[in-house]
Protein backbone atom coordinates (compact mmCIF):
# COMPACT_ATOMS: atom_id res chain seq x y z
CA UNK A 1 0.00 0.00 0.00
CA UNK A 2 3.07 2.77 0.77
CA UNK A 3 3.77 2.45 -2.77
CA UNK A 4 0.29 2.93 -3.67
CA UNK A 5 0.06 5.96 -1.51
CA UNK A 6 3.09 7.67 -3.36
CA UNK A 7 1.75 6.61 -6.31
CA UNK A 8 -1.61 8.48 -5.23
CA UNK A 9 0.13 11.72 -6.21
CA UNK A 10 -1.89 14.00 -3.30
CA UNK A 11 -0.24 16.49 -1.04
CA UNK A 12 3.04 16.21 -0.71
CA UNK A 13 5.45 19.17 0.58
CA UNK A 14 6.07 20.20 -3.30
CA UNK A 15 3.29 18.59 -4.92
CA UNK A 16 5.02 16.64 -7.62
CA UNK A 17 2.94 14.23 -9.41
CA UNK A 18 4.16 10.73 -10.09
CA UNK A 19 2.69 8.09 -12.73
CA UNK A 20 3.93 5.43 -12.84
CA UNK A 21 7.17 5.91 -11.34
CA UNK A 22 8.15 9.12 -13.14
CA UNK A 23 7.99 12.60 -11.46
CA UNK A 24 6.02 15.52 -12.96
CA UNK A 25 5.48 19.34 -11.82
CA UNK A 26 2.91 20.00 -14.53
CA UNK A 27 -1.00 17.97 -14.29
CA UNK A 28 -1.64 18.90 -17.42
CA UNK A 29 -1.47 16.08 -20.14
CA UNK A 30 -1.86 17.82 -23.36
CA UNK A 31 -3.29 15.96 -26.72
CA UNK A 32 -1.13 16.71 -30.25
CA UNK A 33 -3.88 16.50 -32.07
CA UNK A 34 -6.25 18.60 -34.88
CA UNK A 35 -3.86 21.80 -34.34
CA UNK A 36 -3.53 24.16 -37.24
CA UNK A 37 0.22 24.12 -37.80
CA UNK A 38 3.27 22.36 -36.21
CA UNK A 39 4.11 25.99 -34.86
CA UNK A 40 0.80 26.78 -33.52
CA UNK A 41 0.55 23.08 -31.56
CA UNK A 42 4.71 23.71 -30.01
CA UNK A 43 3.82 27.20 -29.01
CA UNK A 44 1.07 25.76 -26.90
CA UNK A 45 2.36 22.88 -25.67
CA UNK A 46 5.01 25.00 -24.09
CA UNK A 47 2.66 27.98 -22.67
CA UNK A 48 0.41 24.76 -21.34
CA UNK A 49 3.90 24.07 -19.37
CA UNK A 50 2.74 20.42 -19.73
CA UNK A 51 5.45 17.43 -19.48
CA UNK A 52 3.93 14.59 -21.57
CA UNK A 53 2.02 14.88 -24.81
CA UNK A 54 0.04 12.38 -26.58
CA UNK A 55 0.40 10.96 -29.43
CA UNK A 56 -1.43 8.50 -32.26
CA UNK A 57 0.32 5.72 -34.23
CA UNK A 58 -1.16 5.39 -37.57
CA UNK A 59 0.02 4.24 -41.19
CA UNK A 60 3.04 6.33 -42.66
CA UNK A 61 1.74 7.70 -45.94
CA UNK A 62 4.05 6.00 -48.72
CA UNK A 63 3.24 8.48 -51.42
CA UNK A 64 4.62 11.47 -48.62
CA UNK A 65 6.70 9.42 -46.01
CA UNK A 66 8.99 12.25 -44.49
CA UNK A 67 6.20 14.59 -44.69
CA UNK A 68 4.80 14.43 -41.26
CA UNK A 69 7.57 13.87 -38.85
CA UNK A 70 6.28 15.92 -35.50
CA UNK A 71 7.73 13.23 -33.19
CA UNK A 72 11.54 14.70 -33.83
CA UNK A 73 9.56 18.34 -32.58
CA UNK A 74 8.61 17.26 -29.25
CA UNK A 75 11.66 15.18 -28.32
CA UNK A 76 13.48 18.29 -29.31
CA UNK A 77 11.34 20.23 -26.95
CA UNK A 78 12.07 17.61 -24.54
CA UNK A 79 8.05 16.28 -23.73
CA UNK A 80 7.57 12.92 -22.48
CA UNK A 81 5.36 11.05 -24.96
CA UNK A 82 2.01 9.09 -24.24
CA UNK A 83 1.13 7.20 -26.94
CA UNK A 84 -2.37 6.21 -27.37
CA UNK A 85 -4.58 3.11 -28.76
CA UNK A 86 -7.25 5.89 -30.44
CA UNK A 87 -9.74 4.69 -33.37
CA UNK A 88 -9.11 0.55 -31.89
CA UNK A 89 -12.36 -1.02 -31.31
CA UNK A 90 -10.88 -4.49 -29.94
CA UNK A 91 -8.29 -5.72 -27.62
CA UNK A 92 -6.46 -7.28 -30.59
CA UNK A 93 -5.53 -4.27 -32.15
CA UNK A 94 -5.02 -2.23 -29.14
CA UNK A 95 -2.80 -4.99 -27.91
CA UNK A 96 -0.78 -4.45 -31.23
CA UNK A 97 -0.84 -0.79 -31.36
CA UNK A 98 0.62 -0.41 -27.80
CA UNK A 99 3.31 -2.94 -28.79
CA UNK A 100 3.84 -0.80 -31.95
CA UNK A 101 4.50 2.15 -29.64
CA UNK A 102 6.61 0.43 -27.60
CA UNK A 103 8.80 -0.23 -30.48
CA UNK A 104 8.40 2.83 -31.90
CA UNK A 105 9.14 4.83 -29.50
CA UNK A 106 10.92 2.85 -26.26
CA UNK A 107 7.93 3.86 -23.90
CA UNK A 108 5.89 1.14 -21.94
CA UNK A 109 3.50 3.96 -20.87
CA UNK A 110 0.19 3.43 -22.65
CA UNK A 111 -2.76 5.61 -22.97
CA UNK A 112 -5.67 2.61 -23.63
CA UNK A 113 -8.82 3.18 -25.50
CA UNK A 114 -10.95 0.72 -26.62
CA UNK A 115 -13.68 2.49 -28.25
CA UNK A 116 -17.15 0.90 -28.34
CA UNK A 117 -19.09 3.45 -30.02
CA UNK A 118 -18.90 6.19 -33.07
CA UNK A 119 -21.12 8.30 -31.90
CA UNK A 120 -20.45 8.25 -28.25
CA UNK A 121 -16.77 7.28 -28.78
CA UNK A 122 -17.27 5.43 -25.09
CA UNK A 123 -15.09 3.39 -23.90
CA UNK A 124 -15.36 -0.87 -23.99
CA UNK A 125 -15.61 -1.13 -20.05
CA UNK A 126 -15.19 -5.29 -20.79
CA UNK A 127 -12.60 -4.95 -23.95
CA UNK A 128 -10.84 -2.28 -22.09
CA UNK A 129 -10.14 -4.78 -18.73
CA UNK A 130 -9.14 -7.58 -21.01
CA UNK A 131 -6.72 -5.83 -22.94
CA UNK A 132 -5.27 -3.64 -19.40
CA UNK A 133 -4.96 -7.13 -17.80
CA UNK A 134 -2.83 -8.52 -21.08
CA UNK A 135 -0.85 -5.09 -21.60
CA UNK A 136 0.25 -5.14 -17.43
CA UNK A 137 1.12 -8.59 -17.62
CA UNK A 138 3.10 -7.96 -20.62
CA UNK A 139 4.83 -4.72 -19.08
CA UNK A 140 3.08 -1.69 -20.01
CA UNK A 141 2.58 0.90 -17.45
CA UNK A 142 -1.10 1.47 -18.57
CA UNK A 143 -3.00 4.67 -18.03
CA UNK A 144 -6.75 3.55 -19.33
CA UNK A 145 -9.16 5.67 -20.76
CA UNK A 146 -12.49 4.62 -19.04
CA UNK A 147 -16.07 5.90 -18.40
CA UNK A 148 -16.17 7.30 -14.99
CA UNK A 149 -17.47 4.77 -13.03
CA UNK A 150 -15.65 3.95 -9.59
CA UNK A 151 -16.13 0.29 -9.76
CA UNK A 152 -14.31 -0.24 -13.34
CA UNK A 153 -11.93 2.66 -12.10
CA UNK A 154 -11.07 0.05 -9.13
CA UNK A 155 -10.64 -2.70 -11.21
CA UNK A 156 -8.25 -1.32 -13.48
CA UNK A 157 -6.69 -0.18 -9.86
CA UNK A 158 -6.66 -3.79 -9.10
CA UNK A 159 -5.48 -4.99 -12.35
CA UNK A 160 -2.30 -3.04 -12.13
CA UNK A 161 -2.66 0.32 -14.29
CA UNK A 162 -0.64 2.89 -13.25
CA UNK A 163 -3.55 5.71 -13.11
CA UNK A 164 -7.24 5.67 -14.23
CA UNK A 165 -8.63 8.27 -16.54
CA UNK A 166 -11.79 8.79 -16.95
CA UNK A 167 -14.07 10.35 -19.19
CA UNK A 168 -15.58 13.90 -17.78
CA UNK A 169 -17.75 13.66 -21.14
CA UNK A 170 -17.68 12.82 -24.63
CA UNK A 171 -14.46 12.72 -26.46
CA UNK A 172 -14.32 16.37 -28.33
CA UNK A 173 -17.54 17.15 -27.13
CA UNK A 174 -16.27 20.16 -24.63
CA UNK A 175 -19.29 19.36 -22.08
CA UNK A 176 -16.89 19.62 -19.56
CA UNK A 177 -17.44 17.22 -16.42
CA UNK A 178 -21.10 16.15 -16.41
CA UNK A 179 -20.87 14.43 -13.09
CA UNK A 180 -18.53 15.89 -10.71
CA UNK A 181 -19.69 13.37 -8.28
CA UNK A 182 -18.82 10.48 -9.67
CA UNK A 183 -15.00 12.14 -9.84
CA UNK A 184 -15.31 12.24 -6.32
CA UNK A 185 -16.89 8.74 -6.09
CA UNK A 186 -13.94 7.11 -7.90
CA UNK A 187 -11.69 9.64 -6.08
CA UNK A 188 -12.68 8.26 -2.72
CA UNK A 189 -12.51 4.41 -4.07
CA UNK A 190 -9.11 4.38 -6.17
CA UNK A 191 -5.75 5.40 -4.80
CA UNK A 192 -3.81 6.23 -7.99
CA UNK A 193 -3.30 9.05 -9.93
CA UNK A 194 -6.97 10.11 -11.14
CA UNK A 195 -6.95 11.95 -14.53
CA UNK A 196 -9.85 13.23 -16.37
CA UNK A 197 -9.55 12.57 -19.73
CA UNK A 198 -12.09 13.94 -22.27
CA UNK A 199 -14.80 16.31 -22.58
CA UNK A 200 -12.97 19.83 -21.47
CA UNK A 201 -14.57 22.51 -22.91
CA UNK A 202 -12.74 25.72 -21.13
CA UNK A 203 -10.82 26.58 -18.13
CA UNK A 204 -13.57 26.24 -15.92
CA UNK A 205 -13.98 22.56 -16.35
CA UNK A 206 -10.24 21.84 -15.37
CA UNK A 207 -10.79 23.64 -12.10
CA UNK A 208 -13.95 21.64 -11.56
CA UNK A 209 -11.98 18.45 -11.89
CA UNK A 210 -9.10 19.38 -10.00
CA UNK A 211 -11.21 20.96 -7.16
CA UNK A 212 -12.88 17.25 -6.93
CA UNK A 213 -9.53 15.45 -6.36
CA UNK A 214 -8.54 14.63 -9.68
CA UNK A 215 -4.72 14.64 -10.01
CA UNK A 216 -4.30 15.94 -13.39
CA UNK A 217 -6.35 16.43 -16.42
CA UNK A 218 -5.92 15.88 -20.32
CA UNK A 219 -6.67 18.11 -22.60
CA UNK A 220 -6.34 18.19 -26.32
CA UNK A 221 -9.59 19.54 -28.95
CA UNK A 222 -10.43 22.74 -26.11
CA UNK A 223 -6.78 23.65 -27.05
CA UNK A 224 -6.02 22.98 -30.27
CA UNK A 225 -9.62 23.88 -31.66
CA UNK A 226 -10.02 27.39 -29.42
CA UNK A 227 -9.81 30.51 -31.11
CA UNK A 228 -6.39 31.19 -30.07
CA UNK A 229 -4.73 27.96 -28.95
CA UNK A 230 -1.71 29.36 -27.29
CA UNK A 231 -3.94 31.95 -25.35
CA UNK A 232 -6.18 28.89 -24.42
CA UNK A 233 -3.18 26.57 -23.44
CA UNK A 234 -2.25 29.44 -20.58
CA UNK A 235 -5.60 29.70 -19.26
CA UNK A 236 -5.86 25.51 -18.92
CA UNK A 237 -2.54 25.86 -17.27
CA UNK A 238 -3.89 28.46 -14.60
CA UNK A 239 -6.96 26.81 -14.15
CA UNK A 240 -5.10 23.66 -13.67
CA UNK A 241 -2.82 25.24 -10.41
CA UNK A 242 -6.07 27.30 -9.68
CA UNK A 243 -8.10 24.05 -9.57
CA UNK A 244 -4.91 21.78 -7.46
CA UNK A 245 -4.51 24.57 -5.17
CA UNK A 246 -8.12 25.04 -3.87
CA UNK A 247 -8.22 21.05 -3.55
CA UNK A 248 -5.34 21.37 -1.37
CA UNK A 249 -6.54 24.44 0.53
CA UNK A 250 -9.70 22.80 1.47
CA UNK A 251 -12.73 24.69 0.23
CA UNK A 252 -14.74 25.69 3.29
CA UNK A 253 -18.44 23.51 3.61
CA UNK A 254 -22.11 25.03 1.42
CA UNK A 255 -24.37 26.39 3.45
CA UNK A 256 -27.99 26.75 3.30
CA UNK A 257 -28.33 30.54 4.60
CA UNK A 258 -26.44 33.31 4.85
CA UNK A 259 -23.44 33.61 7.21
CA UNK A 260 -22.28 37.51 7.81
CA UNK A 261 -18.43 37.86 7.31
CA UNK A 262 -17.94 41.23 9.00
CA UNK A 263 -18.55 41.06 12.85
CA UNK A 264 -22.05 41.12 14.07
CA UNK A 265 -20.52 43.04 17.35
CA UNK A 266 -20.59 46.78 17.21
CA UNK A 267 -22.54 47.73 14.24
CA UNK A 268 -23.20 51.56 14.45
CA UNK A 269 -27.06 51.91 15.19
CA UNK A 270 -28.80 55.19 14.79
CA UNK A 271 -31.30 56.08 17.28
CA UNK A 272 -33.70 58.12 15.09
CA UNK A 273 -36.43 56.41 14.01
CA UNK B 1 12.22 -10.93 -60.80
CA UNK B 2 9.83 -8.60 -59.06
CA UNK B 3 7.60 -9.01 -56.08
CA UNK B 4 4.53 -7.74 -54.88
CA UNK B 5 3.60 -6.95 -51.18
CA UNK B 6 0.81 -4.98 -49.68
CA UNK B 7 1.58 -2.47 -47.85
CA UNK B 8 -0.74 -0.38 -45.70
CA UNK B 9 -3.21 -1.71 -47.45
CA UNK B 10 -1.86 -0.67 -51.10
CA UNK B 11 -0.41 -3.12 -53.58
CA UNK B 12 3.40 -2.17 -53.84
CA UNK B 13 5.64 -3.87 -56.35
CA UNK B 14 9.12 -3.85 -55.77
CA UNK B 15 11.74 -4.43 -58.63
CA UNK B 16 14.03 -7.04 -56.63
CA UNK B 17 13.89 -8.61 -53.36
CA UNK B 18 15.60 -6.31 -50.82
CA UNK B 19 15.83 -6.32 -46.97
CA UNK B 20 13.29 -4.27 -44.77
CA UNK B 21 16.23 -1.94 -43.31
CA UNK B 22 16.48 -1.25 -47.52
CA UNK B 23 12.91 -0.42 -48.16
CA UNK B 24 12.43 1.62 -45.31
CA UNK B 25 15.70 3.64 -46.23
CA UNK B 26 14.46 3.85 -49.10
CA UNK B 27 11.58 6.13 -47.38
CA UNK B 28 14.41 8.01 -45.45
CA UNK B 29 12.06 6.29 -42.37
CA UNK B 30 14.88 4.62 -40.66
CA UNK B 31 16.49 7.28 -38.07
CA UNK B 32 16.63 6.39 -34.71
CA UNK B 33 14.17 9.72 -33.34
CA UNK B 34 12.04 8.63 -36.91
CA UNK B 35 8.92 6.96 -34.11
CA UNK B 36 8.39 3.92 -36.54
CA UNK B 37 7.43 0.15 -36.23
CA UNK B 38 6.72 -2.71 -38.56
CA UNK B 39 4.29 -5.47 -38.67
CA UNK B 40 5.04 -7.98 -40.99
CA UNK B 41 2.49 -10.68 -41.66
CA UNK B 42 1.02 -9.91 -38.17
CA UNK B 43 4.31 -9.67 -36.26
CA UNK B 44 6.05 -6.71 -35.37
CA UNK B 45 9.83 -6.71 -36.58
CA UNK B 46 12.14 -5.45 -34.10
CA UNK B 47 14.36 -2.50 -35.07
CA UNK B 48 17.12 -4.86 -34.50
CA UNK B 49 15.82 -7.56 -36.65
CA UNK B 50 15.16 -4.50 -39.92
CA UNK B 51 18.39 -5.43 -41.77
CA UNK B 52 17.67 -9.40 -41.50
CA UNK B 53 14.21 -9.74 -42.55
CA UNK B 54 14.05 -10.21 -46.49
CA UNK B 55 11.11 -9.30 -48.18
CA UNK B 56 8.98 -12.04 -49.55
CA UNK B 57 6.28 -12.09 -52.46
CA UNK B 58 3.11 -11.92 -50.62
CA UNK B 59 3.99 -9.81 -47.38
CA UNK B 60 1.88 -7.55 -45.97
CA UNK B 61 3.26 -5.03 -43.92
CA UNK B 62 2.06 -2.39 -41.79
CA UNK B 63 4.29 0.36 -41.69
CA UNK B 64 3.38 2.65 -38.42
CA UNK B 65 4.77 6.19 -36.44
CA UNK B 66 3.79 8.50 -34.06
CA UNK B 67 1.57 11.04 -35.17
CA UNK B 68 -1.02 14.08 -33.85
CA UNK B 69 -3.00 12.15 -31.39
CA UNK B 70 -5.00 13.30 -28.33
Amino acid sequence: MNDDDKDSGKDSGNDILKIGGEDYRSRLIVGSARYPNHQVLLEALRASGTELVTVALRRVNLDDPTGENMLSLLRRENFRLLPNTAGCYTVRDAVLTAELAREALGTDLIKLEIIADEDTLYPDAEKLLEAARILVDKGFRVMPYSIDDPITCKRLEDIGCVAVMPLGSPIGSGMGVLNPYNLRLIRDKVTLPLIVDAGIGTASDVAIAMEAGCDAVLVDTAIAKAREPVLMAEAMRAACEAGRKAFRAGRIPRKQFAEASSPTEGVVRSDID
Amino acid sequence: MSILLKINGEDVRLESTSSLAEYLEGLKLTAPDSGVAVVRNGEIVRRADWGAVKLADGDELEVVRATQGG
